[in-house]
């Protein structure tokens, strides 16, 4: 399953929980903003698609293609919304760590989120994530396409 | 299919695509035989990506010390300048060079 809706500016996305379908959704709204040719820093948004979906497909949802991941892509004003929700159990986001191990083998998900997003939320069962990141036209300081004058 | 090619020094390995997590599995094998077959000096030359996830980050620590255990070398090859950013602000520089040219 992959599906596609378009309705007043907002991409919605509902796919299976599969690795496959985290390209799809990547291609899907890179395809999207292009069209909407608003001044977004794509390799951060990308980023932080691919991380979100990662975590909802493998982490949340097991990679069962029967179980739903939903993705929402809004534009505002002075950025670009992204929704990211599976139907797993979540995780306690709270306890997760903006450090990792250099020469460890996982746990960079939630630092590159964390360093890509303008701002970033969990709902309280962790299995809905909210990203909004600001257009390079908005940002003033030198290095912030990527994160650095939150 | 990742493309590979001698230098006089170095071996270079060209992925071609983005390194993500549909991909790794498949990258992973393919750098892990040519460690095995000897080739310690590596170089992936990411021309043709555009992006690398967090579980294709893990692949280039991997190789990192899996040359380094054997005394070999991993240099990251790209002019693109926000694989470059990703690279420095996971602090994977200060492991292994991401150099612009040879």
């Amino acid at each position: 399953m992959f599906e596609t809706t378009q309705n007043e500016g907002k991409l919605h996305l509902r796919m299976s929980a599969t690795l496959e379908n985290i390209d799809r959704a990547d291609e899907a709204m890179v395809e999207f903003l292009k069209s909407r040719d608003a001044p977004v820093d794509m390799f951060a948004v990308r980023i932080l698609l691919r991380e979100g979906m990662l975590n909802a497909v493998v982490h949340g949802s097991g990679q069962d293609p029967d179980l739903p991941v939903t993705m929402d892509v809004e534009l505002d004003a002075e950025g670009v919304g992204l929704t990211i929700e599976d139907t797993g159990p979540g995780f306690i986001w709270q306890n997760r760590s903006a450090s990792f191990d250099l020469m460890g083998d996982g746990g960079r998900g939630i630092p590159l989120m964390q360093m890509y997003a303008s701002r970033m939320a969990f709902n309280d069962s962790g299995n809905k994530v909210s990203f909004w990141r600001k257009y390079r036209e908005a940002e003033v300081c030198q290095g912030a396409t990527h994160g650095e004058c939150q | 299919m990742t493309q590979t090619g001698a230098t006089a020094e170095a071996f270079v390995v060209k992925p071609g695509r983005d390194i993500v997590i549909s991909y790794v599995e498949t990258f992973r094998r393919e750098l892990l035989t040519l460690i095995d077959q000897g080739h310690l000096n590596l170089v992936i030359d990411l021309d043709g990506v555009s992006m690398i996830d967090s579980k294709g980050l893990a692949i280039f620590m991997l190789c990192y010390k899996s040359l380094s255990a054997k005394g070999g070398k991993l240099t990251v090859l790209t002019n693109d300048q926000d694989l470059r950013y990703l690279f420095k602000v996971m602090r994977m520089d200060e492991m292994f060079t991401v150099t612009e040219s040879l």
